[in-house]
């Protein structure tokens, strides 16, 4: 078995992991009666290092606006008293904080599943937009794994395309990290399902 | 009474102090409000995809509208 192919021994343990084959801990909703989740997905970690740098950004930002205005003779505080330059801190680090919690709650729960039964997509897009998305392995046509663009090729992650007959025509897995191997595993889920007879969860 | 004596002249009287205390106070309102759907969105997720670290999220949740709620009411009586 080429080494960058699924291992069904190990189960991930990581509550954090981008790539989980057999997550400990973890289950969904509708999830049947003996329906196993062979592998998790989330967007693959590099695609959080321009919201890191965003972060970090933000975190400057109060100690860099006084520096700056200064140099033009500018004192922002002035007319402040120091306990009210400190609320003002408490308010933006407040900001910075719900700013990170959102961007990670927005990764985490961002996630696609693939189970012996089906894929499940849980899409998170905004605050107040949230979508999930099944489709049976027995209704999925056709798998196509992209890797496109530098940091793509270098970091081994991509999109994979799923084209299903289920309600949703396409399932997009987007910045999944070893998405051939993914693809493989989706393509021998779904030979295993053929096999089986109709109604069986095994 | 002659509309100079009106004037804008009250505008000189609010300090720099009011202004912020009026934005932080409106900004923490909606904040507050932002942190509140946050935590229910970690609820509502947690729901449909229970894992080892919907307790800590949840956790997390309630502190940061806790802390929201908190700056919003001592800005508003100490600032």
């Amino acid at each position: 078995m080429p080494h960058h192919d699924l291992d069904h021994q190990v189960h991930s343990k990581n509550p954090l992991a981008m790539f989980a084959p057999q997550p400990l801990g973890v289950s969904f909703e509708s999830q049947e009666k003996g329906e196993k989740i062979i592998l998790l997905l989330r967007a693959h970690i590099v695609t959080l290092v321009p919201v890191v740098l965003e972060i970090i950004f933000l975190i400057f930002l109060p100690l860099l606006v006084p520096w700056v205005l200064r140099v033009p003779g500018i004192n922002l505080f002035a007319n402040l008293a120091a306990r009210q330059v400190f609320w003002l801190y408490v308010s933006w680090y407040l900001f910075v904080f719900g700013f990170t919690f959102y961007k990670f709650i927005f990764w985490y729960f961002n996630v696609y599943l693939l189970t012996n039964e089906r894929i499940v997509d849980f899409d998170f897009r905004g605050i107040l937009h949230k979508e999930t998305s099944y489709a049976n392995l027995n209704q999925i046509q056709d798998v196509s794994p992209k890797i496109i663009g530098f940091f793509g090729t270098f970091f081994h992650f991509g999109n994979i395309f799923v084209q299903t007959a289920a309600a949703k025509p396409e399932f997009e897995f987007h910045h999944v990290a070893r998405p051939d191997s993914v693809a493989k595993e989706i393509l021998e889920q779904v030979r295993l399902e053929e096999g089986e007879p109709p109604g069986v969860i095994a | 009474m002659p509309i100079e004596g009106v004037g804008l002249g009250f505008i000189n009287n609010i300090s720099a102090a009011f202004g912020i205390k009026s934005f932080l106070l409106l900004f923490l309102v909606f904040y507050s409000v932002f942190a509140l759907l946050l935590f229910r969105q970690v609820q509502i997720m947690n729901q449909k995809l229970p894992t080892s670290l919907s307790p800590t999220l949840r956790f997390v949740g309630i502190l940061h509208v806790g802390v929201a709620l908190a700056v919003l009411f001592l800005i508003a009586g100490i600032f």
